[in-house]
């Protein structure tokens, strides 16, 4: 008695979307109960002929009860799991929300974020939904703290469907909410739609032939409200347009139901465009409403595949064309919508062949069909590898520019801030301009084909090989990556929402990972933030234009205006400001909360007042505020320790005069500064002196960096030149010492020093010292560098500002016309400076300078920009401490 | 042979006509796209079209971008089809040798429904657009863009200007929409009799509006108390009853007086210390005689007492200030054939020409009289002006609407409305059909209109209320190209149903004093309601320039608004204002905080200029 394995082969067919691929291993565990019996039988007969002999009579004997045992095994293996009932995890109250999930990614752009929660900083696995059932080739829907997928289940020879469910999860446990399991339900791949009560999904992968359209009640437990039975599979994730639902349904064409069932609950159907003339209607549809000269116009979008090859724009009431544009190669992927224009994805290959496999399965199902050798290249000869994305006029279909790529697009094509986003399954992930023209690319080895998901500040995708990438959405830089187990077919996409990535694999359930970064106890590390910082706290983006909001002070009762001289950068944790003011009416330190849902209304809290004045910028940490008054030259001055909330002084030092008084904060919270000339000294937040270490007798050049344990500074050498030291911050050790003639501050990121000298910026490696470039910067710089990620920005004597990569020192940007005096502020988009007049911007996005604000009336800059909440505060000649907001 | 030319030039002129364009205005692109999409901007003087159908133009001057050529060739045998080729011959001799625009690039919107392999221009002349491709050095016209009007529907000399401005400034604005909309309205009072006006006046020389409202059964006046707006005519024992009246010092005691008209007699209302008003002497005009058709406060040169002027159907009389009875004398009509201008109309009392001097313009039906000034209060003869009133039911108003600094002046009237710009030189020419949407929006049997900056953009916008409609107001986008206030309206936005049955008459004016202008309907069965502008802090940024009633003018000077632009800090001038004091001030809109220059000349004297920096509230000034 032997058992032959089925021929896998004959479960693979030349399918277009989502081919019914049965891994060897699945055919196998499906088997093995059988497989394991015949062997044992198979051995006992070899080595024990009498002892089976035996059994067999015995079996016969009671043959009956031998039958009726073995149906109760069977049908029991079958259908047992089914009836215990599923276990749920914890699930807490649905929160209400009025957003909808109302498309496939969730809007017109595609971006598969619901718009809450900040972008997941790591791949920390929170939880996975692998007990019911362990693959998921649907998208995760994600509405408030609601999870929607389908799954796919027991795929098999004998069940080449498989089976499949429809759940509703918690999505901050995992917890089993709901699960509709409709009668012969499939394995699916279309990812439900949700508004309202709503939502609607397809059923089956390719070889379905009568799946069904299903809507369910979420908030009745996923009560079917209706349901229709199509004439192929709904492999289309449906999109939701005001009372109506779209959704494709392979060879059947694309369908327009009403969300609501008639009277006897039973589907309405508002219109069909059949499958002979649409064939494989496999696109994820778009509907959306136009304004069409003066009047409304809704229309629906939705690609053909391989038998169709086309984009369709139709009327979305009536289903009648309104254009049709034949396309080079199938349309898969879902269109979005921006600004009046559509993208989309294209290409030969499926989420489960790429174009070498695709077209040896069509070569297949032609000879089949008995066609000649001829006649087959003929019909392969358009289904080489290639993929193309198209942007067209939304209104009139004009194809405004096309991009080819290497191989498909499949997934969607995301507009967001810096351009367009989109993965192929030649193993990148892209990013384009508007016009189509190259930006950025990321290689990540592996073909992609799910939809990208785009957050805040980093867009994710996954490979087929099951590995999900973060990246930083302006420049694809890697931030991290994390394997979602095994298997070979990943093509739910990730979804993003709460700060986490819902997504589906292959073989490891619905899984939830990542975190968005915490932010510790907000610091105020040194003046502009930090080393190198350019005054921004973090999620603050530059507005494209600025305008003024206020200033401070403003007239008192009396009508009179205070005076206020502030030459020192502003500190600021949260609403709260905290402005050094050197001279005026009232010196020292003043802290201001500002308004926070009436953004204009500002208070003062307190005032530490000292007749010498502020000239630096406090440090902040742990609810202390440390400052120095004075400047240099002035006697009697002091470092004090004040309580943020009051004010008022924990504990004081003695300031030497003959030192600055720039303050540096550690992460661990111990402050670094020259307490006495060429001595740097480190203290904890109580005042006590942890070391101290002699660096030379001429004193320290500028602030001190810091990173991880190591502490670098430059100095004057007794012999009248200068050095750049670094330090174990720890103990004051110091590792290397380097003459070298510098200018600015030492500024770390990395293991990297960058520092401004006589010949322009110069990059060491951190732990020897040792030059990595230097970059010419037309003389020496004497501002303080501003760095962001890979970006650094110097100003020289000449008045003139570079742009630098610090990977390698090249010129960025140089900028002329420039009246800065202090740190540019430099942050994720752009930077700003004072220019002749005005403050002025430039764009990384666009790559051009404009005026930023009009600022020329509230007088001349006197201390840097530090910006937060996308709101820049500074100082002038004329006004004091000025806000400026976004136009 | 002469009929046949006379059929092909009404051929032409009914093709002309035909291409009326109503395009609504393209948010996505606008003449700011089109500027930063032209590789090259030039204007160009065409010349004479040849019997080959092509015509060389001379290129005047480059404003972007760089070109060694001095002229450019334009085969109009190329358009599309020959009646666009017409079309095309007619625009080119309709411009008469004045400039036109070309602009050359690779633009992203355009109707020719293709993509373009080489070059392709834009021209604007006569107030149209002509798409074009070159093909080896020749500008091939394909058609005249109708869908190019949503981008500019405007003059070309004021799309020339336009261009000029968003090269130059550092931040041009050109709105797609007014960007502001109205509170729901509040019934505040129900008039009796037959209104024939409000308007605001500041009574008590605080920069702070009164609204006065002029009723044949009794006058009213309100002041918004800082909630609502009350009727303060008791309060004030005001007891008149206008159906045209002034406010002026007419006895010279600081106060606003107000002289009154009924429709038969003259009456004079003088404000005492307290704010009342006592009814004065009866006689304290010396009547010539005729039909009160307006009334005006006029600088006669003397101090502390202003004069007064009364349009009538006989001609208009000037009073000089003095002892009552006023002695007055009728203006010299110049001799001008009055008879083909038809029915009499009111009168505009404003510096027309620059000289800061304010001139008498009186306006009949089919024409106008200009009193143009010579010295303080003094006018030479009348010559003939273009300006026309139009029928019946008429007024007219002053404003600057492309911003040069010389007042223009609109018209409405029972058929129709009209931009008169000023051309310098006592010249106006009808602009209303190159204005942009206000030429096919705006609507016949006009009753009333008013110049106001509905969204504090420094731009002068345009508010006409109606017989029969809901009243309108339009925007004015820049350099006299409008666009329908759609978010304004008060049928499209429901926010009075029984507006769209017209109105007595309304008004744009702050009367809440927040900055932003308001708006006042008086429906037809004497329902006065008050439209408050919604906005924010930022939105209500406005530098009122007012004359004090005992000031050092007593009539009409213009004050004009400037900002920097461009990198060179030169100014630009936002427009000019007709300020008289107590009766309507300069209403200078800033989008965004910053200093502005005011520029005003008092008559007989030198240009003065004051530079304002207002913040984040309305500021008032008063002129010393």
């Amino acid at each position: 008695m032997g058992f032959e394995l089925p021929n896998l082969n004959f479960i693979l067919s030349s399918l277009e979307v989502v081919p019914v691929l049965v891994g060897p291993l699945q055919a196998l565990i499906t088997i093995l109960p059988g497989l394991l019996l015949a062997l044992s039988g198979m051995i006992i007969s070899i080595f024990k002929p009498r002892v089976m002999l035996n059994l067999l009579k015995i079996l016969w004997r009671q043959k009956i009860g031998v039958v009726v045992i073995a149906t109760c095994v069977g049908l029991g293996w079958t259908y047992l799991p089914g009836l215990i009932p599923f276990a749920k995890g914890s699930v807490s109250a649905k929160e209400e929300i009025n957003t909808t999930w109302d498309m496939f990614r969730g809007s017109s752009l595609r971006t598969g974020y619901s718009g809450s929660g900040d972008d997941p900083a790591n791949n920390t696995l929170n939880w996975a939904f692998d007990t019911e059932a362990q693959t998921f080739y649907s998208t995760p829907t994600i509405l408030g703290n609601r999870v929607y997928a389908t799954s796919v289940a027991n795929i098999g020879p004998f069940n080449l469907n498989g089976d499949g469910a429809i759940y509703c999860l918690d999505a901050d446990t995992g917890g089993i909410v709901w699960k509709q399991q409709p009668s012969g339900y499939r394995a699916t791949f279309s990812s439900p739609s949700v508004s309202g009560k709503y939502l609607v999904v397809g059923e089956g992968l390719h070889l379905c032939s009568d799946a069904k359209i299903y809507c369910l009640d979420v908030e009745n437990e996923g009560e079917i409200l209706w349901q229709y039975t199509t004439n192929s599979h709904v492999e289309s994730s449906p999109c939701i347009f005001e009372d109506k639902v779209y959704i494709g349904a392979g060879d059947d064409g694309y369908y327009c139901f009403k969300l609501d069932a008639d009277a006897n609950g039973e589907p309405q159907m508002v219109w069909h465009v059949d499958g002979k003339d649409y064939l494989d209607a496999e696109g994820s549809p778009l509907v959306i409403e136009l304004d069409v000269d003066g009047k409304k116009s809704k229309r629906f979008y939705a690609g053909l595949g391989m038998g169709g090859k086309t984009l369709l724009c139709l009327n979305a009431d009536t289903g009648a064309v309104i254009w049709k544009k034949p396309a080079p190669y199938p349309v898969f992927g879902p269109a979005s919508f921006k600004d009046g224009r559509v993208y989309v994805g294209m290409g030969n290959g499926n989420f489960a062949e790429d174009a070498e496999l695709a077209r040896e399965a069509h070569r297949t199902k032609l000879t089949d069909k008995g066609m000649s050798k001829p006649e087959i290249e003929e019909h392969l000869k358009d289904m080489q590898p290639g993929g193309m994305i198209w942007c067209l006029d939304a209104i009139t279909g004009e194809i405004i520019w096309e991009k080819k790529v290497p191989r498909t697009v499949l997934g969607a094509v995301i507009p967001g801030e810096e351009g367009l986003y989109y993965a192929s399954r030649d193993g990148h992930m892209y990013l384009c301009t508007y016009d189509g023209k190259d930006k950025d690319k990321f290689q990540c080895n592996e073909a992609v084909v799910a939809s990208p998901a785009l957050g805040k500040e980093h867009v994710y995708f996954v490979t087929t090989g099951g590995n999900l990438f973060s990246l930083t959405s302006d420049n694809l830089e890697l931030s991290w990556k994390s394997s979602l187990g095994q298997g070979a077919l990943f093509i739910s996409s990730p979804t993003l929402s709460r700060g986490h990535i819902y997504i589906g694999t292959d073989s490891s359930g619905l899984q939830c990972i990542g975190a968005p970064e915490v932010d510790a106890t907000p610091k105020w590390t040194s003046s502009l933030g930090g080393s190198g910082n350019t005054g921004f706290s973090k999620a603050t983006t530059l507005p494209e234009k600025g305008k003024y909001a206020w200033k401070f002070p403003v007239k008192n009762e009396a009508g009179e205006i205070e005076k206020f001289k502030i030459s020192a950068p502003s500190a600021m944790i949260e609403n709260n400001l905290f402005i050094p003011i050197a001279d005026g009416a009232r010196k020292g330190l003043l802290a201001l909360e500002l308004g926070v849902e009436k953004k204009t209304t500002k208070t003062e809290k307190w005032l530490f007042a000292t007749p010498l004045g502020c000239f630096h910028s406090p440090v902040i940490a742990d609810g202390k505020i440390l400052v120095v008054d004075g400047k240099k030259g002035d006697a009697s001055r002091s470092l004090t320790c004040l309580d943020i909330k009051t004010g008022q002084a924990q504990w004081k030092k003695s300031f030497p005069e003959n030192v600055e008084g720039d303050l540096v904060l550690s992460d661990d919270d111990l402050l670094y500064v020259e307490l006495t000339k060429g001595m740097l000294t480190c203290l904890d937040l109580s005042g006590k002196v942890i070391w101290q270490m002699k660096n030379s007798d001429k004193g320290l050049i500028g602030v001190p960096a810091l990173y991880s344990s190591l502490i670098s500074i430059a100095i004057y050498e007794n012999n009248g030149g200068k050095a750049l030291m670094t330090m174990d911050r720890n103990t004051g050790t110091v590792l290397w010492r380097k003459t070298l003639d510098v200018n600015t501050s030492p500024v770390i990121q990395g293991n990297i020093i960058f520092i401004g000298s006589t010949n322009g910026l110069i990059a060491l490696n951190l732990t020897d010292g040792s030059e990595l470039w230097q970059a010419d910067t037309n003389g020496p710089l004497n501002i303080e560098l501003s760095i962001y990620k890979k970006k650094i920005a110097c100003v020289n004597q000449k008045n003139e500002i570079f742009l630098i990569d610090q990977r390698d020192g090249s010129l960025i940007k140089k900028l002329t016309d420039v009246f800065q005096k202090s740190p540019v502020l430099l942050c994720r988009k752009g930077l700003v400076y004072q220019g002749k007049t005005d403050l002025m911007a430039y764009s990384f996005v666009k790559g051009e300078n404009k005026r930023w604000v009009k600022s020329k009336w509230l007088g001349v800059p006197t201390s840097p920009l530090i910006m937060s909440n996308s709101r820049i505060y500074y100082a002038t000649d004329k006004k004091g401490l000025v806000c400026i907001k976004e136009k | 042979m002469k009929n046949s030319k006379m059929v092909i030039r009404f051929l032409i002129l009914i093709f002309l006509t035909s291409m009326v364009v109503h395009a609504l205005i393209n948010p996505g692109f606008t003449p700011i796209n089109l500027v930063e999409q032209s590789a090259l901007i030039q204007t160009i003087e065409f010349g004479t079209i040849g019997k080959d159908q092509k015509v060389v133009c001379k290129i005047i001057k480059t404003l972007k971008g760089k070109s060694k050529a001095k002229e450019l060739t334009i085969d109009l045998n190329k358009a599309s089809s020959p009646s666009q080729a017409k079309g095309m011959v007619g625009l080119i001799k309709e411009s008469k040798k004045t400039l036109a625009a070309f602009l050359v690039g690779k633009f992203n919107d355009n109707d020719s429904g293709e993509e373009a392999p080489k070059a392709k221009a834009f021209l604007h002349v006569s107030g149209k657009w002509i798409i074009l491709n070159e093909n080896k050095g020749i500008w091939e016209p394909t058609v005249i863009s109708t869908k190019m009007q949503g981008t500019w529907a405007g003059g070309t000399d004021m799309l020339i200007k336009a261009i000029d401005y968003i090269l130059k400034d550092a931040d041009p604005t050109m709105p797609v929409n007014v960007g502001v909309s109205w509170e729901d309205p509040v019934l505040v009072s129900t008039v009796k009799g037959v209104v024939s006006s409000v308007r605001p006046v500041d009574l008590d020389g605080k920069g702070k509006s009164h609204l006065f409202i002029m009723s044949t059964l009794g006058d009213k006046l309100f002041l918004h108390d800082g909630s609502k707006l009350v009727d303060v005519t008791f309060k004030r024992t005001l007891t008149s009853k206008s159906t045209i009246a002034a406010w002026l010092d007419l006895n010279g005691d600081g106060k606003l007086d107000l002289v009154s008209y009924d429709g038969k007699s003259y009456s004079f209302y003088s404000q005492k210390a307290d704010g009342s008003f006592e009814k004065g002497n009866s006689s304290f005009l010396k009547i010539l005689g005729g039909i009160c058709q307006g009334i005006f406060a006029i600088d006669a040169g003397a101090k502390d007492k202003p004069g007064l002027l009364l349009a009538t159907d006989k001609g208009v009389v000037s009073y000089k200030p003095g002892t009552f009875p006023l002695q007055g004398a009728l203006l010299d009509g110049g001799g001008v054939d009055i008879k083909k201008f038809g029915n009499i109309g009111t009168c505009l009392v404003a510096d027309l020409d620059g000289d800061h001097l304010a001139d008498v313009l009186q306006l009949f039906e089919n024409g106008s009289l200009l009193y143009k000034a010579n010295k303080v209060g003094a006018f030479e003869k009348a010559i003939a002006c273009s300006i026309n009133l139009g029928k019946k039911i008429s007024k007219a108003t002053v404003g600057d609407f492309d911003g040069d600094g010389l007042l223009d002046v609109f018209t409405t009237a029972e058929d129709g409305n009209q931009i008169w710009h000023n051309r310098g030189n006592n010249i106006f020419e009808g602009t209303l059909h190159v204005s942009g949407e206000i030429e096919y929006i705006a609507k016949a049997e006009g009753v009333d209109a008013m110049v106001c900056d509905v969204n504090n953009d420094g731009k002068q916008d345009i508010m006409i209320s109606y017989d029969g409609y809901s009243p309108q107001i339009f925007f004015n986008r820049g350099f006299r190209s409008f666009g329908h206030a759609h978010m304004l309206d008060l049928t499209e936005k429901s926010l009075l149903a029984e507006s769209s049955n017209g109105q007595q008459t309304c008004c744009v004016a702050d009367f809440n004093n927040d900055g932003a202008q308001d708006l006042i309907v008086v429906l037809k069965n004497g329902e006065v309601h008050f439209f408050m502008r919604e906005s924010e802090e930022e939105d209500s940024l406005v530098i009122k320039v007012n004359l004090p009633v005992k000031g050092p003018a007593l009539g009409p000077i213009t004050v004009t608004g400037w900002v920097e632009s461009g990198d060179d800090s030169e100014l630009r001038c936002l427009g000019a204002w007709n300020v008289t004091p107590g009766s309507s001030k300069a209403y200078v809109g800033l989008p965004e905080a910053g200093s502005c220059i005011i520029k005003w000349c008092l008559p007989g004297g030198k240009m003065q200029s004051k530079e304002v920096e207002i913040e984040d509230a309305p500021i008032n000034i008063f002129i010393k």
